[in-house]
């Protein structure tokens, strides 16, 4: 599966297209993790946790994505573009939608 | 008598927010089947292949939907273990596809919508507070073609 | 002057899509995982109630262990807000004779940590209780139904036995644990509060329980070096069977086990001490 943010895959034409497809998923690090982040807070820093439940977050909401535009045929997905929003504190909701084609 | 009360909240929620999601489910199918053959895509650019264009429009659709007390309950426990928050799934799942309905709905006799963008917003700061209400906005926005036939 | 050509002239656009739409329904739907919502709720709730009783069994046991270490002065200190919580308290020949009962039952006590006291408190509770810092309460509701020395004794003895086994700062203690935990833990105003501080007070009351008895105890072997018998005890506590009759499910919540189970306690220690 090819995955681009431009409006094409360059070197390939583009044969025909289905439509959106789109993944998303809602993920929790543990408590502990959540008091650690806290307390990483007040000297600041990168919050490894955080980092890492974001970037798993963003890889299963693309395999979702990448999942649908298999089911419909296609085998690249074309002006990807990523969503975070918080639906609860402590958890990630990422969203990744894109445009499924067909390219040769 | 408290335990009484939340046990009877749980169990309202629970089954009255399984059967409206599933009757909402059921009304999102078949509205999706109804408007399959109006694309909805991300890209800019496409080759109108020499058609003549009708009308350019902004179209929009917008939903807000809420978690039942049961399934904000089960997020609130799953946030003490970590993993994934399965509870809140069909809510962001629905908010978003009933949005784009809406969005298509405007742009019913559209060919296609171009450029469309889907933004989510969490209504009332923390979702998994018990006085706030735990709900979520969607809104789905592109550029809808129309051609001239 | 030459004009300057720009570098990049960007329109028109290089990429124009010449795209056939395919419309096709996908039969799954990827963004929503299956699951029993059911079965997943009871797995995480009992998990969070494990490890939060878990913890709160751990806590508790330093608490016991720490309160001990106590010096009588600290808990003079630490009693003194205690102090004035009944103003209503009467003085009269009962809480005289009260007072006298004490008196000679502590004359009998191998160590006098505290400067107990006792007072007689009007209102209408079967029950006695001991405080921080010594004090005996004593309510006119159990004042008026118990007339006989001997059982009031008991009744005193009783408390006394708390005050040595420090029970009453090892109820502070776990009380202050609990309210501080669930603060902590759960959050002042989180829906599952409710739900675990229930259950947490379930586990508080097994180990009230098992105060309660080592309480009785104390009590029989005080009244056996005091007055060389203890009848007083086993008709107390018939009493208590009486008034319990018709309550029998409340045992798990209840803060002391049943009358007959006590009663049956007393009896075997009568029994081996050859009282």
């Amino acid at each position: 599966m090819i995955l681009t943010n431009i409006e094409s895959v360059p070197g390939k034409n583009i044969m025909e297209h289905f439509g959106l497809v789109s993944g998303s998923t809602v993920r929790a690090k543990h408590l502990g993790r959540d008091l650690m982040a806290s307390l990483k807070n007040l000297v600041g820093g990168e919050l490894k946790g955080y980092t890492e439940l974001l970037q798993e977050s963003r890889d299963e909401a693309t395999n979702r994505m990448i999942d649908q535009a298999r089911h419909l045929g296609a085998n690249a997905v074309i002006n990807v573009r990523f969503a975070t929003s918080s639906v609860a504190q402590g958890a990630s909701e990422l969203y990744v939608y894109g445009t499924a084609v067909r390219v040769e | 008598m408290e335990l009484l009360s939340l046990l009877f909240f749980l169990g309202l929620g629970y089954i009255v927010g399984t059967i409206a999601e599933k009757r909402h489910y059921r009304s999102i199918e078949t509205r999706e089947r109804q408007y399959l053959s109006l694309p909805a895509v991300t890209i800019k650019n496409i080759d109108h292949q020499g058609a003549k264009i009708e009308s350019v429009a902004l179209v929009q659709g917008s939903a807000v939907i809420s978690v039942d007390y049961f399934k904000r309950m089960l997020a609130g426990l799953r946030n003490i273990f970590g993993g994934r928050v399965k509870s809140y799934e069909t809510l962001l799942d629905r908010a978003r596809r009933e949005a784009t309905l809406r969005m298509k709905k405007q742009a019913l006799f559209s060919d296609i919508v171009l450029n469309m963008r889907v933004e989510t917003s969490a209504i009332g700061k923390s979702a998994n507070r018990k006085k706030s209400i735990g709900s979520i906005e969607a809104l789905v926005y592109g550029t809808a073609i129309t051609y001239r036939k | 002057m030459a004009v300057l050509k720009p570098l990049f002239t960007g329109l028109p656009l290089p990429i124009e899509n010449s795209l056939k739409y395919t419309p096709k329904e996908s039969k799954t739907n990827v963004n929503v995982s299956q699951f029993s919502p059911l079965k997943d709720f009871f797995a995480l709730l009992s998990g969070v109630l494990g490890i939060l009783v878990a913890l709160y069994l751990i806590l508790g046991l330093c608490v016991d262990y720490i309160v001990p270490l106590l010096s009588a002065k600290a808990e003079l200190v630490l009693a003194s807000p205690f102090q004035e919580i009944y103003t209503d308290t009467e003085d009269n020949a009962s809480s005289k004779k009260l007072q006298e009962l004490l008196q000679g039952l502590v004359d009998a006590m191998p160590e006098k940590r505290l400067p107990y006291q006792v007072s007689l408190v009007n209102r209408e509770l079967f029950n006695a209780m001991a405080l921080p810092g010594g004090q005996i309460v004593v309510y006119s509701g159990l004042m008026d139904e118990i007339k006989s020395d001997h059982e009031l004794a008991f009744v005193l003895a009783h408390e006394l036995g708390h005050f040595v086994n420090r029970d009453h700062l090892k109820g502070l203690g776990r009380g202050l644990l609990l309210y501080t935990f669930l603060r902590l833990f759960i959050g002042p105003d989180n829906f599952a509060t409710d739900f675990i501080g229930q259950s947490l007070v379930g586990v508080q009351m097994q180990f009230s329980q098992q105060q309660e008895t080592a309480a009785d105890l104390f009590a029989l072997n005080l009244l056996h070096k005091r007055d060389g018998e203890v009848t007083g005890a086993i008709s107390f506590m018939k009493k208590i069977a009486k008034r319990e009759e018709g309550a029998r499910f409340l045992n798990y919540f209840a803060t002391h086990p049943h009358a007959e189970h006590r009663i049956s306690t007393l009896k075997k220690e009568i029994e081996n001490k050859g009282y």
